[in-house]
């Protein structure tokens, strides 16, 4: 690397002197402007959020996640045959067997 | 009518809502708040905006400032702390740049751009101020806070020390710290002579 020509004092002394830095023109108007927007943003703000990709991803693993539980609880517990067999034994009635019907007297 | 007593209708005006005094207020401290950001994010358009941001907050907080404080020392409390956010977010975003395009956050330009230069520091002071410019974004916060507010908007020892609700001596150290970091930087990063 090249040697500065200049010392750290004189550096560190470069802002003696220094002239406050003015904004360009109208910034309250800008300001305004501003406000008035953001006004009208609150509704455009949430569908946005909900819009986002980071949203719908953490949305669509959350129902996956919760799926997996649910599923792999039912599976641990036995659950499974122990809900499907009464709800079937509940539906299907001995008496209502189509073989019935068509018996011959 | 004294200086406190055209504060205090001021900040009454302002927790009223008054329009025109908001307008008076930005109109008389753009410059103070301007200035401070720009020393901190030392890019124009970010400033702007930074500004832009700090009255809007102060426009919508101006009821929670107790007057504990003068009005001044609090907005540059706010102006520092908006700041700060600001690079705070952008070296976030800097950080997390691949997961933007997953995030759906903008897309905008998130590097630095090299070579700031000042409007307010003389022409034959530019080179070296921007050198100087350079090492203050390696600094501390707390240092560099004490620093711009010293040295940028030419605040005494004492303002600074009610910006930054501390002692007078710790922003006495604070600032020799700053110094003797700046010139540790600047040797490095320009293989300067002492």
């Amino acid at each position: 690397m090249n040697k500065s020509k200049f010392n750290t004092e004189e550096i560190l002394n470069s802002l003696d002197g220094i002239v406050r830095a003015e904004p360009k023109p109208f910034l309250f108007t800008r300001i305004q402007a501003r406000m008035m927007q953001e006004e009208k943003l609150p509704e455009l703000a949430v569908l946005r959020f909900i819009t986002r990709p980071a949203f719908v991803l953490s949305l669509a693993l959350l129902f996956i996640s919760i799926n997996a539980y649910i599923a792999l609880n039912d599976v641990e517990n036995g659950n499974g045959e122990e809900v499907s067999q009464p709800i079937a034994a509940e539906y299907v009635q001995p008496d209502a067997l189509p073989y019935e019907i068509n018996e011959m007297p | 009518m004294t200086k406190a007593l055209v504060e205090q209708e001021l900040i009454a005006r302002l927790k009223a809502g008054d329009g025109i005094a908001f307008k008076e207020f930005v109109e008389t401290r753009q410059s103070l708040v301007y200035n401070t950001v720009l020393g901190f994010l030392q890019n124009a358009e970010d400033a702007e905006d930074v500004t832009q941001d700090v009255f809007i907050k102060i426009f919508e907080s101006i009821g929670q400032f107790k007057g504990e404080s003068a009005l001044s020392t609090w907005v540059y409390r706010v102006a520092v702390t908006s700041a700060l956010e600001f690079i705070r977010r952008k070296k976030r975003k800097k950080r997390f740049g691949f997961l933007s395009p997953i995030l759906g956050e903008d897309n905008e330009l998130t590097l630095d751009l090299p070579d700031f230069n000042h409007p307010g520091v003389a022409l034959d002071n530019r080179e070296k101020a921007n050198m100087l410019f350079n090492a203050i974004k390696q600094l501390p916060e707390n240092q560099q806070i004490a620093f711009v507010l010293n040295k940028v908007e030419g605040l005494s020892y004492q303002e600074v020390s009610a910006v930054m609700k501390t002692s007078l001596s710790a922003v006495e150290s604070l600032l020799h710290r700053a110094k003797t970091n700046l010139k540790e930087n600047l040797k490095n990063f320009y293989n300067l002579d002492q």
